[in-house]
């Protein structure tokens, strides 16, 4: 009687536990052939919950009775590694390197699909190139997994990042050609005392986020503008020689000095932004859309955005467009430049998990992914609504790149994400149109440049955005480079991560020093002393090994 | 008793003034950039209106579908989880607020302790699968039932309150229920209003345990882990420069309005708690 | 004889529990989901000594004995002026915090006008619902070195060299101070607030008529008051003076300032966690808290020394 409230409130909390059991989802049987709800983890947020909400995913569940359910979480591999200990991921999942894969691989958790692939039309044909690599990187010498944006071909997926200039400056000082170190920092300094101020803000030379974990390797890049090497692992202790195919320290690199030099002359004479060093992402891009920033080093894509904005705030002079850039050195000798083609992208890994209800309906499905039709629907669209056929090739149609031009959403409204879990292939149909119209070049000038990018480029005399890099570059396909991973638990894998928190501070001290030459010997002091050439010869050990098992399965895999 | 103004009210209420200033501004530049046209924001002018006016920013994240349903989700732990922490953790202070409870030294100890020991998150997430919490909204209210922060805060106030009052009560033969519900608790109105606070905020805010437990199951989603998405978003790197053609609105002021729409909501919930603070109103109540 | 009188008290006990029976069914509900959600989980703490397969049951998991915790150590040493920067770090953000809150609390009080009063009050919350980017990118557009700050005074001729706060190894720890005073004030004030509320008016009333000023009023009356929650809230907070938000010093440090900014989580997550590295990062997590525990236990006992008042 006297207590009958807390008996209640006692009874209140019995019944909400009890209730816990019902609101947990239960299966219904289903037939092979009903529909089929795939959840599928998409990074960015998604417009639409389901595929068959889109044009696309009609198609597909039309075909195949298949629908992917979107999940929009921001996953990582701390995620990837969480869900694997508590078994609680998704039917296909993408994962991050090697590493994790074979992880998932030990855990049972994967489903092995050789199988598949012995019977397959389409997944041994399109991933011939991949599949010893992928066979050399599995303890097993089995497949498990494929990758996104690979086989790659280089006219359809060229990407040379140099440094995104303003248009409007380039034509102040009449058009120059602008190649060299020394051509740069004449032009902007010109530029810098020509243009204190940007619509009432100051300007800023240069710009680069080097608060972002990865910039700091923004600081190496001419590594990769002309000679032997690339791109390839400057995070770490090495870089990639590709025409020496071994790996080599980063730091005592001639270009690596160049490139930090070339920093430290344009921060000594104020046109590198003092802010260089607090920037994130975000504030390069607030410097770039506010067309406040004459220059952006490397991280030339950011200038879509940027462009777009400086076209709605009405000054669409302001535009920026991608050029050259070399050391003196580099200039002088006149080499090729090494542009990257991955040959695999271990770190964009998808697999399909043994939570799959029905595997051998996802691999049907991938299967057909990767034939030429099922690459054209997921990349190109829907022929007569995306795209039709001109004298056989496809041409995109004016709602498509409507579409593209003026909708943030567009890819994820008409279902195009989907590539992303099934191949996106960068490459060419038969006639060597890029599937992603958006990549082809004989579309990419005329359609998707704005019109005060095309007037720059014919100012400058180039036959198209891409031909000076054409003219001086040659396929460099990253091929085993890209397989050689440190154990990150082994004395060589510590290291490297010293040397990474090393060079970051090494590279910045570089960058604001009064005396470059005294403060690189300096630095270089400290760095013979870190013994990092123990890293470089374990590089060289793991290429080897990797170098071996590739060999094996090149001649067992037919 | 009613005093005269004196130079003292003066300066404390500049002072108030300026510390007004100093926390709603950075506020106020948030809702001014999300307001803003693209590209007239940053660079070395102070933000004290928009420049520009738009709402796209906005638009993007309300195109989101399942925003509504978040607000509706956030809104249902807001509540719910914050009453059934109420519940267990009053009733729990009560009880380790009575000295000559049999054994009350070592349950303090063990409802104390148990804020700084940490498993990881691991074992605690195998625990929630274990008990088949996963994919429910049970998960967000659950584990947060006995706020021994919470405990600790509402015993301690308890500790404040005339000693005695309950034991007459309890010699004129109340139980320790009626005590606590008739007696104890109205005295301690403020508290609670606090640790209600508290425990609204922390409901509002959290968006991790959907991020781990639930998000296989988007109808779950707090609208907080819906916005998270945008903001954690991680700087692009190469391979993200693919997909950005023609992006008309930037991240950056994409978060800002986030911030905003995530904000409000909570802010609003605070004057309807503030009369609760309003001192010396319970204890002359109760005299009365 | 003395069994007799151990029969008798322990029957006393028996007795003396049943009838606080009410008072044990009120804590059930309690001690239940500390056990369940707090404790059982303990049993992760395997992980730590042995050699965890990610995947695999936690106790299949065959025997590394100390490994893991050797490991961390090395992986630590050296690391000393990263555990100095946590300390000074986190020690005066704690204080001055609570300190700061307490004294915007009494000042609040003092406030004569009710709506101005609340519109301070829910003004102070309003730092606590920004995210970290955020945070950085309002500092960055007032502070950095053509910020809004640094643009002023140089167009007032009262620098000459801009000074970017956010980048300069000197203003770390003031900075971080400073912000998470800020960011946490609206917050902690909350209880100073409400252990004011519980004032009883006559104590204020008894001290008017003694001839008490508005400051005799503030630290005779409110000030003793507000002790007891200070004293509460600083012995909860000194046990995780180890712990910061990583969110936080992500995006903070940077190449320039790594050498005042950089704090133990960052390190630990940079060059000992490695991902799926569950064992050693259990490891780590049963250091933290033992560590917690004896830093917990010896505020509490030094506040019982010197203030009488303790938690438990």
């Amino acid at each position: 009687m006297k207590n009958h409230r807390f008996l209640r409130l006692f009874a209140l909390m019995v019944m909400l536990t009890m209730l816990i059991p019902t609101f947990a989802s239960f299966a219904v049987a289903e037939a092979a052939d009903e529909e089929y709800v795939i959840q599928l983890i998409v990074s960015s947020s998604q417009t639409h919950a389901r595929s068959d909400e889109t044009e696309i995913g009609k198609v597909i569940k039309d075909k195949f009775n298949i629908v992917f359910e979107y999940l929009p979480v921001n996953d990582d591999s701390e995620k990837q590694s969480l869900m694997l200990a508590t078994g609680d991921y998704p039917e296909i999942l993408r994962l991050e390197g090697g590493e994790m894969v074979q992880d998932y691989i030990d855990a049972d958790a994967l489903v092995c699909l050789d199988d598949y692939i012995a019977a397959s039309e389409n997944f041994k044909v399109r991933y011939a190139e991949q599949i010893p690599y992928w066979r050399a990187s599995s303890k097993d010498g089995k497949i498990y997994s494929w990758e996104r944006y690979v086989p790659s071909d280089l006219t359809n997926a060229m990407e040379v990042l140099d440094i995104g200039v303003r248009t409007d400056m380039l034509e102040q000082q009449g058009w120059p050609n602008l190649v060299s170190e020394d051509d740069w920092f004449a032009f902007l300094q010109k530029a810098m005392e020509e243009n204190p101020e940007t619509n009432g803000q100051k300007t800023v030379g240069m710009v680069l986020p080097l608060a972002e974990s990865w910039g700091p390797s923004l600081l190496t890049e001419f590594c990769e503008k002309g000679g032997e090497t690339n791109d390839q692992g400057t995070n770490d202790a090495v870089v990639w020689n590709q025409v020496e195919q071994k790996w080599v320290p980063t730091w005592t690199l001639p270009a690596v000095i160049d490139s930090y030099h070339f920093f430290n002359r344009l921060y000594q004479a104020g046109i590198l932004d003092p802010d260089c060093f607090t920037d994130t992402y975000d504030q390069v891009q607030e410097k770039i859309n506010s067309g406040r920033a004459l220059s952006v080093w490397y991280c030339t894509w950011m200038s879509t955005g940027a462009n777009a904005t400086l076209v709605s705030n009405g000054h669409p002079e302001m535009q920026y467009i991608n050029m050259p850039v070399r050391s003196n050195a580099q200039v002088e000798a006149g080499l090729k430049r090494q542009i990257r083609v991955e040959t695999t992208r271990p770190f964009d890994s998808y697999v399909i998990t043994n939570n799959a209800k029905y595997p051998e309906r996802i691999f049907a499905f991938l299967d057909w992914a990767l034939s030429d039709e099922g690459q054209i629907l997921l990349q190109s669209g829907i022929e007569g609504k995306h795209y039709t056929l001109v004298d056989g090739k496809r041409t995109p149609t004016d709602e498509y790149i409507t579409g593209v031009l003026t909708n943030a959403n567009y890819s994820s409204d008409e279902g195009f994400d989907l590539a992303s879990f099934f191949g996106a292939c960068k490459q060419g149909d038969a006639q060597g149109i890029a599937y992603n119209l958006q990549a082809a070049p004989v579309y990419y000038d005329d359609i998707f440049l704005s019109d005060r990018q095309k007037e720059a480029y014919a100012s400058l005399g180039w036959d198209n955005s891409l031909s000076y890099w054409l003219e001086t570059g040659e396929l460099a396909p990253t091929g085993l480079a890209a397989t050689c991973v440190l154990d990150p638990d082994s004395a060589e894998g510590k290291l490297n991560e010293k040397f990474k928190a090393w060079i970051a501070v090494a590279a910045t001290k570089l960058v604001i020093a009064e005396d470059f030459e005294a403060t690189w010997e300096a630095l270089n002091q400290e760095y013979l002393a870190m013994g990092v050439d123990a890293i470089v010869d374990k590089y060289n050990e793991i290429l080897v090994t990797n170098q071996e098992r590739y060999e094996q399965y090149v001649i067992t895999t037919p | 008793m009613k005093r005269r103004l004196t130079a003292f009210d003066v300066f404390n209420g500049l002072i108030m003034l300026l510390i007004t200033v100093v926390m709603i501004y950075p506020f106020w530049y948030v809702l001014c950039y999300s307001l803003s046209d693209m590209g007239m924001t940053g660079g070395n002018k102070l933000l004290i209106w928009p420049r520009g006016f738009s709402f796209d920013s906005y638009q993007v994240a309300f195109q989101n579908a399942t925003i509504v349903h978040g607000f509706f989700i956030s809104f249902a732990r807001s509540v719910i989880g914050p009453f059934l922490m109420l519940v267990v953790s009053s009733m729990a202070a009560f009880a380790i607020s009575k000295n000559d409870l049999v054994g009350v030294k070592w349950i303090r100890r063990f409802l104390f302790f148990s804020m700084y020991v940490s498993a990881g998150l691991l074992p605690g997430y195998i625990l929630i699968r274990m008990l088949g919490l996963t994919g429910t909204f049970w998960v967000y209210v659950l584990p947060g039932v006995a706020n021994v922060f919470n405990i600790v805060l509402i015993r301690a106030y308890m500790a404040t309150l005339p000693a005695g009052l309950d034991e007459s009560a309890m010699i004129d033969g109340a139980t320790y229920f009626t005590v606590f519900s008739r007696i104890v608790l109205p005295l301690c109105v403020p508290v609670i209003a606090a640790v209600t606070l508290y425990a609204c905020v922390g409901q509002w805010n959290s968006y991790i345990d959907a991020q781990l437990y639930n998000y296989r199951n988007p109808e779950l989603y707090p609208v907080q882990y819906i916005l998270y998405n945008y903001i954690a978003v991680k700087a692009p790197t190469k391979e993200a420069s693919a997909a950005s053609h023609g992006l008309i609105t930037t991240a950056h002021s994409l978060r800002m309005s986030v911030t905003v729409i995530t904000t409000l909501p909570i802010l609003l919930v605070y004057p309807f708690l503030q009369k609760y603070f309003a001192s010396g109103l319970l204890v002359g109540a109760i005299k009365a | 004889m003395t069994h007799g009188v151990q029969a008798v008290t322990r029957r006393d006990t028996l007795r003396k529990m049943v009838r606080q029976r009410q008072l044990y069914l009120m804590l059930l509900p309690a001690i239940a989901a500390v056990a369940i959600f707090t404790y059982a989980p303990l049993f992760g703490w395997w992980m730590a000594v042995s050699d965890y397969k990610i995947g695999k049951a936690i106790f299949d998991a065959p025997w590394a004995g100390l490994k893991y915790f050797i490991e961390f150590f090395t992986d630590t040493a050296g690391a000393g002026h990263v555990i100095l920067n946590t300390v000074v770090m986190n020690v005066s953000s704690l204080i001055l915090g609570l300190v700061c809150a307490l004294a915007f609390a009494v000042f609040l009080k003092e406030v004569r006008w009710a709506w101005f009063r609340r519109l301070v009050q829910s003004a102070s919350f309003f730092p606590y619902f920004m995210s970290w980017v955020i945070i950085y990118a309002v500092i960055y557009a007032l502070f950095s070195n053509d910020g809004a700050v640094n643009a002023t005074l140089q167009s007032l001729g009262l620098t000459n060299k801009a000074i970017n706060i956010l980048g300069n190894p000197d203003t770390s720890w003031g900075l971080i101070i400073t912000v998470n005073v800020w960011n946490i004030l609206g917050y902690n004030s909350v209880m100073f607030i409400a252990a004011i509320a519980g004032i009883p008016e006559e104590q204020y009333e008894a001290a008017r008529i003694d001839g008490a000023t508005r400051y005799h009023e503030i630290r005779h009356v409110t000030l003793p008051n507000l002790v007891p929650t200070l004293i509460v809230l600083l012995i909860l907070g000194s046990g995780s003076i180890f712990n910061s938000y990583l969110d936080q010093f992500f995006i903070f440090t940077n190449t320039l300032n790594i050498s005042t900014m950089e704090v133990f989580d960052y390190y630990i997550y940079r060059f000992g966690l490695k991902l799926g590295n569950f064992s050693y990062a259990t490891a780590v997590g049963v250091v933290k808290t033992l560590v917690s525990l004896i830093l917990l236990v010896g505020v509490n006992w030094i506040s019982r020394k010197a203030t009488t008042q303790s938690l438990f």
